[in-house]
């Protein structure tokens, strides 16, 4: 039987589920931007230096702002039914064009952090499963656990102390080196140069969730009745755990590591700050500096948006893992 | 599949004439405790040992240590497992591997959990071949269609692909047979291969390993605690209790009268369907087992009582009275019809009965009754009054004459409270307020189900499995209820167990003047204590009869078909049963 | 002993030990259907445990967690007794500035910038930490215990319109949300701590909601429904104490992930501008990470020995908690 209509039919249920939570989160939205002190008209005037009680009266009339509620959050919906997230005076471009300017970052990032975290937290954790209760288990478990302690922000100056002040093997903030126009694998190598530190920073706190989410899962899954047939079968205990436990134990892996997506776009927010990256979160910092609730709630929104998109996304790898799932 | 089981394809081991396998002085030692204790027997080449014994007796580790599967923290301090001369205990891991599932090969308990959810069953048996025999992809894959159809799984060229919970617990059973016999082992161990399934395809399962057996000539090792598959299936029976072996015999001899009295209790406790025991003519036999000073188990028969007791009329007052009851279960999109309408009456004084398969509706029944589920139809008039349509707050003096007891005895007692404070609970609800009093009742009701009253500040989990199902019952009577419907009550014990709490269910009866509503997949606890019976199917009643009528001339083709199942399972001929006395030690 | 009245076959059952006894983790599996030999003790010998007594023996056996309550205790009364360990306003200069550790015994801890003490900072700096830290957990931990309860309890549409909720709020980054509620409100010790609990609970209430959920289908619930029992009795003596376990655990992790969102908060430079806090200490002091980078490191490491000890207490507490442990309890 092939996979792919249970994959569609979980997918039609994701979409379908998404929908109220799309809904109540763009509500949601809309009431804390009402309840942002001061409004677009207010921040204008203050980038204009100098405004009169009638130009504010004009532009809340141009903008809608001294309209009742309902047909506010109207406006709003209606905006952003034409995908526009408002305009923001600071930068002087709408909202959602700024947000697409740092989104490729901010993903990259997270991309680089994802594979690193795990890469090493199932390294690590399947190492833990099988020495459980032995030394290199309470090892790598006080490790992981000190990950899961470090803040990232504080790590990541850390990681400039020593990589790039002390030992000057790394760059200690930025994207690129400015003003170089490298390309093919120079200019890969230079972008990564930039990138190890900042996703390192992001990953640590991720390579201890996984590393003790995969310990506990092998160490579910190895207890279960098939294990023991499939010992009983007479399979080495690598072909046992490669081929039976490893693939059980993903299943719960998927769906934290997706619900875990959304931290992580929190994580980014500090690190960018730290590392001076050009991405959301760095952009999430300077609106707040300068109490840019028209960007804030628009980089909200947005993230949420990729939120559901990633569980979207571990929907269907579970369901492509998972052949119970999405059966009729 | 001719090809599979063709008998030119064995080659016999040579020397060692018939002993297949040889288990001398075995011990499996957990930290300071002995679970298995000195254990040898031996099994020949197409024999059929069955061992038996009841829930902690070392059988199954018994099993898992002749596979070496034993759990890490598991020693074997002495002793020797011969496999065809070769001691595997000596063994290297890698050859040991070998050995595993080619020579000799094991199904387990619970079909449902050990298959891997998450790949086909065709590739699991496929694996085995590889591993073993060696065969490439595509024979493999003809070999597993082949093997499917051994087993008798339907449609096997389609079938091979499904994943294991597309199939039904038989046939993931068959399934797991199936790999068991890939490569036609030696030996085949079976532990407890049936005790999950439901009694019609319980004797399915047995008579296909059966089969097997006879057309591999394979030596078979069945682990289990039901005495009538024993009964029926094996030719010898070594008998277990708490790591010793008690005693060895032929299965011919099991009911003879010069048994150890263990096995003695064992076979008198555990009611068979034919032999038409009803409560009102005797009581069950009760096996004991205490400790000597000297630590040495003494075992003892409380042997059968006869008596009279009269069979409750039907025409009396009725106490309860279900009309066209219906439970829909809301399952996503589609609902589902757990119970369909539904009637039965049960008059003051009167065991109703309640047989049927899983799923048939049965527990669905007793909830809907004691008015635990939503969205239910129909009426339930009892005591005179329509229960089905009362709130919470009228129920409340209704509760107090309708009680339950549950299956699981580990699961219906909640594990942070002392069993006083789960005794008492219920008085204090019921307006029971002075402390005296709750005492004083607290006393009676441990004195009605034989408990010490030592034991009321304890918790559950210091409790056996019959002590609990004790409180269980006890926390049913405190209120001094009228009707008490019993789910499976006994399901979970072992059998000497069962017969203890089914002799303190009649007592408590006669004494307490109770009736019962008694659910149970077990045809032949039912016919021992119902004084009428109805048979459920697929959420509906297909027949009700009085005790004696309902087994002698079933009207219902499923009925047969639960009766033959029920006897086929212990249904070898006997010799009459000898009068037996206790055997004290 | 002789035959007692009490049939069962030599009486006791060592089930509901055999898992305090079993090594953590062997490590070759344990099946679920091989009971482990049961210890022949018999009722009479039996001695009476209340559940709690063994977990808390394990809890304290256990080095790491020993640790973690130890040096959190250190922590706390440190924060209490602030005022006394180092007087005066930690944020009032008090020598002259980039005194390195070491340098001058007074200060062991040196000086920033402005010429404030480092060390007075950390141990003012603990103050608002634990605080936020524990009153955010206990305020998310009540609602989203209380909503999970009532969803997990009550089902029906009420769970479906919760559990939507309950998606929402899981839905949003909670560090961007975070940011988003703290920027409008204002940073304050209050606003922080609220925004903290805010982003926390739906987590608690999604755990609630599922043991709950578990436990209501139990027989020992189904028993006290049949009883009579209402609904405040069924959920608090019947369900609650069962549920609680896992709760405690995530209680001690929530507190750990709070002080980890409050310094972020603070270093991002929107914690309560009026106390001290040790991320602002590293907010201020990255700037100055190429040459005094014990600025950054020192109230760092206060946060991450905080966070550690927390998290040891958490997995000590998982450890001798963990429902797996005794199977009759699950």
């Amino acid at each position: 039987m092939s996979s792919l209509p249970r994959i569609a039919r979980a997918l039609r249920r994701t979409v379908l589920q998404a929908i109220p939570t799309v809904i109540g989160i763009v509500i949601l939205n809309f009431f804390l931007l009402q309840l942002a002190p001061g409004d677009a008209a207010d921040a204008m005037a203050a980038e204009a230096g100098s405004a009169t009680e009638e130009t504010m009266a004009a532009m809340r009339e141009r903008f809608g702002l001294n309209l009742p509620m309902l047909d506010q959050l109207l406006t709003y919906l209606n905006n952003l039914a034409h995908f526009s997230l408002g305009y923001s005076p600071r930068y002087s471009m709408p909202v959602s064009d700024l947000i697409g300017q740092r989104l490729p970052g901010t993903l990259t990032l997270m991309a680089m952090a994802l594979a690193i975290a795990l890469l090493i937290g199932l390294t690590l954790g399947s190492l833990m499963a099988a020495f459980a209760g032995r030394l290199p288990d309470r090892l790598i478990s006080i490790f992981s656990l000190l990950f899961y302690s470090v803040p990232g922000f504080w790590i990541g100056l850390m990681l400039i102390v020593l990589f790039s002040v002390t030992l000057g093997w790394l760059p200690s903030g930025g994207s690129g080196t400015i003003g170089s126009d490298l390309s093919g694998w120079a200019g890969i190598v230079d972008k990564a140069r930039y990138m190890v530190l900042p996703a390192t920073s992001l990953a640590l706190f991720y390579v201890a969730i996984y590393a003790r989410l995969t310990r506990a899962a092998m160490l579910e899954v190895r207890n279960q009745d098939f294990v023991r047939t499939a010992y009983a079968k007479g399979l080495s205990p690598a072909v046992v755990t490669v081929k039976h436990i490893l693939r059980n134990a993903l299943i719960p892996i998927t769906t934290m590591a997706g619900m875990h997506v959304g931290g992580m776009l929190g994580g980014a927010v500090v690190v960018e700050t730290v590392y001076s990256w050009p991405g959301l979160g760095r952009l999430a910092f300077e609106a707040v500096m300068g109490r840019d609730y028209t960007v804030l709630l628009g980089i909200l929104l947005l993230s949420s948006l990729l939120v559901i998109l990633a569980n979207a996304v571990v929907d269907i790898l579970q369901t492509w893992l998972d052949p119970r799932i999405g059966e009729l | 599949m001719n090809a599979i089981v063709s008998p030119a394809a064995f080659t016999p081991a040579p020397g060692n004439g018939h002993r297949l396998l040889e288990v001398e002085d075995l011990s499996i030692r957990f930290g300071a405790s002995d679970p298995v204790k000195r254990l040898s027997f031996s099994i020949d080449r197409g024999e059929t040992l069955a061992v038996v014994g009841e829930s902690g007796s070392g059988k199954s580790l018994t099993a898992l240590a002749l596979m070496r599967l034993l759990p890490r923290n598991a020693r074997i301090p002495n002793g020797s497992i011969h496999f065809e001369g070769t001691n595997l205990l000596d063994l290297k891991d890698r050859q040991m591997r070998a050995v595993r599932g080619r020579d000799i090969a094991m199904i387990f308990q619970e079909p449902m959990t050990s298959l891997n959810p998450v790949a086909t069953i065709g590739a699991q048996i496929v694996e085995v071949l590889r591993l073993h025999e060696k065969l490439s992809r595509k024979a493999a894959r003809q070999r597993a269609i082949e093997l499917l159809d051994l087993v008798k799984i339907p449609d096997p060229a389609q079938r091979i692909d499904d994943y294991p919970h597309q199939l039904s617990g038989g046939q993931r059973q068959r399934v797991m047979i199936a790999i068991a016999v890939a490569c036609k082992p030696k030996l085949l161990i079976a532990d407890e291969p049936t005790t999950a399934l439901d009694a019609t395809i319980q004797a399915q399962i047995l008579e296909l390993l059966d089969e097997l057996r006879r057309k591999l000539s394979m030596g078979l090792l069945l682990i289990t605690h039901d005495l009538g598959l024993v009964s029926r299936w094996s030719d010898r029976v070594v008998v277990m209790y708490h790591g010793d072996k008690l005693e060895e015999l032929a299965t011919a001899d099991l009911y003879a009268p010069d048994r150890h009295p263990y096995t003695k209790g064992l076979t008198q406790a555990s009611i068979r369907l034919d032999e038409e025991v009803h409560y009102t003519a005797q009581t069950l036999a009760e096996v004991k087992v205490a400790r000597s000073t000297d630590g040495r188990n003494i075992y003892d028969v409380k042997p059968p009582e006869r008596r009279a007791l009269p069979i409750p009329a039907t025409d009396r007052e009725q106490l309860l009275v279900v009309k066209d009851l219906s439970v829909t279960y809301q399952g996503g999109s589609k609902a589902s019809k757990a119970l369909d309408g539904a009637s039965l009456t049960l008059a003051k004084g009167e065991t109703l009965g309640i047989v049927g398969e899983s799923g048939s509706g049965k527990s669905t029944l007793s909830k809907a009754i004691m008015r635990l589920v939503n969205s239910q139809e129909g009426s339930i008039v009892f005591q005179g009054r329509d229960i089905s349509r009362l709130g919470a707050q009228q129920l409340q003096p209704v509760r107090r004459d309708l009680q339950m007891i549950f299956q699981d005895p580990f699961g219906s007692l909640n594990p942070r409270k002392t069993i006083r404070e789960i005794l008492e609970a219920p008085l204090v609800v019921h307006g029971v307020s002075n402390a005296a009093e709750r005492r004083q009742r607290l006393a009676e009701t441990f004195e009605h189900v034989r408990l010490p009253s030592f034991v009321a500040d304890r918790y559950p989990h210091e409790f056996s499995g019959g002590q609990r199902q004790r409180i269980g019952i006890a926390r049913a009577l405190i209120l001094r209820p009228s009707l008490v419907i019993c789910d499976e009550p006994v399901s979970a014990l072992d059998v000497s167990i069962q017969a203890q709490i089914l002799n303190l269910l009649v007592e408590l009866k006669t004494s307490l003047g109770l009736s019962y509503l008694f659910i149970s997949h077990d045809l032949a606890v039912v016919q021992y204590i119902s004084d009428r019976v109805i048979v459920m199917k697929d959420a509906r009643i297909v027949e009700e009869s009085d005790h004696r009528t309902i087994w002698r001339s079933p009207k219902t083709d499923y009925t047969r078909a639960l009766i033959a199942a029920a006897n086929d399972k212990g249904g070898r001929p006997l010799a009459p049963r000898p009068q037996l006395h206790a055997a004290a030690l | 002993m002789s035959t007692t009245d009490l049939n069962a076959p030599a009486i006791a059952l060592a089930g509901a030990r055999q898992g305090a006894a079993r090594p953590e983790a062997s490590a070759l599996p344990e099946w679920h259907n091989v009971r482990a030999p049961d210890a022949r003790t018999t009722l009479t010998a039996a001695v009476t445990v209340p559940p709690g007594r063994r977990e808390l023996r394990i809890f304290f056996s256990n080095p790491n967690a020993l640790f973690g309550v130890t040096f959190l205790s250190i922590m706390v009364l440190m924060s209490i007794f602030a005022p006394l360990i180092s007087p005066g306003d930690p944020l009032n200069m008090v020598t002259t500035p980039f005194l390195w550790p070491g340098q001058d015994a007074a200060y062991p801890l040196g000086t920033d910038a402005m010429g404030r003490d480092v060390l007075a900072g950390i141990v003012h700096g603990s103050r608002i930490s634990l605080f936020v830290g524990l009153a955010a957990t206990a305020l998310g931990l009540t609602v989203g215990v209380v909503v999970g309860a009532v969803a997990g309890y009550f089902g029906g549409w009420v769970d479906d319109v919760l559990v939507r909720i309950i998606e929402i709020f899981q839905t949003l980054p909670n560090f961007v949300l975070l940011v988003v509620l703290v920027a409008i409100a204002q940073p304050s010790a209050l606003t922080v701590t609220v925004a903290i609990a805010i982003v926390s609970w739906p987590m608690v209430a999604r755990l609630t909601r599922a043991e709950f959920r578990a436990i209501r289908a139990k027989d020992y619930v189904m028993a006290a429904r049949s009883l009579g029992f209402g609904c405040a009795r069924i959920i608090f003596t019947e369900i609650l104490p069962n549920a609680l376990p896992p709760l405690i655990v995530t209680a001690s992790v929530m507190v750990a992930s709070a002080i980890l969102m409050e310094s972020a908060l603070s270093f991002m430079g929107l914690g309560d501008p009026n106390v001290v806090s040790w991320g602002s200490m590293i907010g201020s002091g990255r700037e100055l990470v190429r040459t005094a980078w014990y600025l950054t490191a020192l109230p760092g490491l206060a946060i991450v020995f905080t966070v550690l000890a927390l998290n040891l207490i958490g997995d000590g507490l998982n450890d001798a908690l963990n429902p797996r442990f005794s199977e009759e309890r699950s």
